[in-house]
């Protein structure tokens, strides 16, 4: 069984990081896009907690003997899940960062060769 | 044809005074060194030199310095690049050799090979068996022989420029690109050339690093294999 006092300290806990994210993006200091997974995890945790026979009945559906280690497990594949997109949005923004690293090589080039052109002509 | 030796460069001052006595007495061939961030005098050498000079503003590596070179190549209308290490390891004397084929138009992407004649130079014994794995890995799955899948003494046509200019591999990119060449079906040839020892300046790849190099060119490899053809 999950203690009542458990209950309570989970429900606070992802009640209260949602509120922060919300209030991060509100205030524009969070991307919507990459806090959705966040949001998400916090619903799915403000339910585990609120529900406890959620918890119960996955923990024998795995043949897990305490419902509380269910949600440990199921808190570690959120966060793999979480991390996962992190190397996914790194992969990509490192790809655009090296073609915005070569446009500015290039035009800095091209400046470069205008004004040599520039001063020639003075 | 207008024809650019890329000559990616990071803390290669030294390097860059041999490849510049090299290149003496090598006509209608345009010098673009890509000056990958470098901490030393590179990029006043350079100019010193009278190379054309792309500074790159922040460090990208081997792969994304010689990126911008095909874009430039891209740019400004070359039919046929060349790179070339800013190490003085390669000669330009072959350069001649190199873009014979491209221009006869029987190949596509031009490979210096050190192992075609086995002369010169030819790396520690560790390394050869590690390019040896790689080529042997390649004809695996492609059909054809390349003897020097790491050199990176190349040329290419205009085609070839085109795909590279879009996409093209990070570190360590030699094996990789031609992988992806050949499950496009272009070209490949390879022409005989003598390397030297590299003066000054460090090698990408150091003796801590190499089974890192090794699994992630071979995971590379095998990876792109299974991309489709038409799939860049």
């Amino acid at each position: 069984m999950i203690t009542i006092k458990l209950q309570i300290i989970l429900l606070l806990a992802s009640v209260l990081t949602f509120l922060v994210i919300i209030n991060l993006i509100r205030k524009y200091n969070l991307e919507l896009r990459y806090s959705l997974l966040w949001l998400f995890f916090c619903i799915v945790n403000v339910l585990l907690a609120a529900f406890s026979n959620i918890a119960v009945n996955i923990a024998g559906l795995l043949s897990i003997k305490e419902p509380v280690n269910a949600i440990f497990l199921l808190s570690f594949i959120f966060q793999f899940f979480l991390i996962f997109s992190l190397t996914l949005t790194i992969s990509r923004v490192s790809n655009k960062f090296t073609q915005l690293v070569q446009e500015v090589g290039l035009l800095k080039k091209e400046v470069e060769k205008l004004l040599k052109a520039n001063s020639v002509e003075r | 044809m207008k024809v650019l030796a890329i000559v990616p460069a990071f803390n290669e001052e030294e390097g860059l005074l041999r490849v510049a006595d090299q290149f003496k007495g090598i006509k209608d061939v345009d010098i673009l060194v890509i000056n990958d961030c470098s901490k030393d005098a590179t990029p006043i050498v350079a100019r010193e030199l009278g190379f054309e000079v792309i500074d790159l503003p922040c460090n990208l590596g081997i792969g994304g310095a010689v990126q911008a070179g095909y874009k430039y190549a891209l740019i400004h209308g070359y039919d046929i690049a060349i790179q070339v290490d800013g190490d003085g390891q390669h000669d330009p004397a072959y350069i001649t050799d190199l873009i014979e084929p491209i221009k006869a138009g029987r190949a596509d992407m031009v490979i210096g090979s050190r192992y075609l004649r086995k002369e010169g130079f030819q790396s520690t014994l560790l390394r050869r068996v590690g390019i040896n794995y790689f080529s042997n890995l390649i004809q695996f799955l492609h059909k054809k022989r390349i003897t020097d899948p790491t050199s990176g003494f190349r040329a290419c046509n205009r085609k070839v420029i085109d795909i590279f200019s879009s996409r093209y591999p990070n570190d360590y990119p030699e094996p990789e690109s031609i992988v992806y060449l050949l499950r496009n079906n272009y070209r490949i040839e390879e022409v005989p050339v003598i390397m030297k020892e590299r003066f000054g300046g460090e090698s990408s790849i150091r003796s801590f690093k190499s089974i890192y190099y090794m699994i992630k060119v071979t995971l590379a490899i095998i990876i792109d294999n299974m991309r489709k053809i038409r799939f860049i």
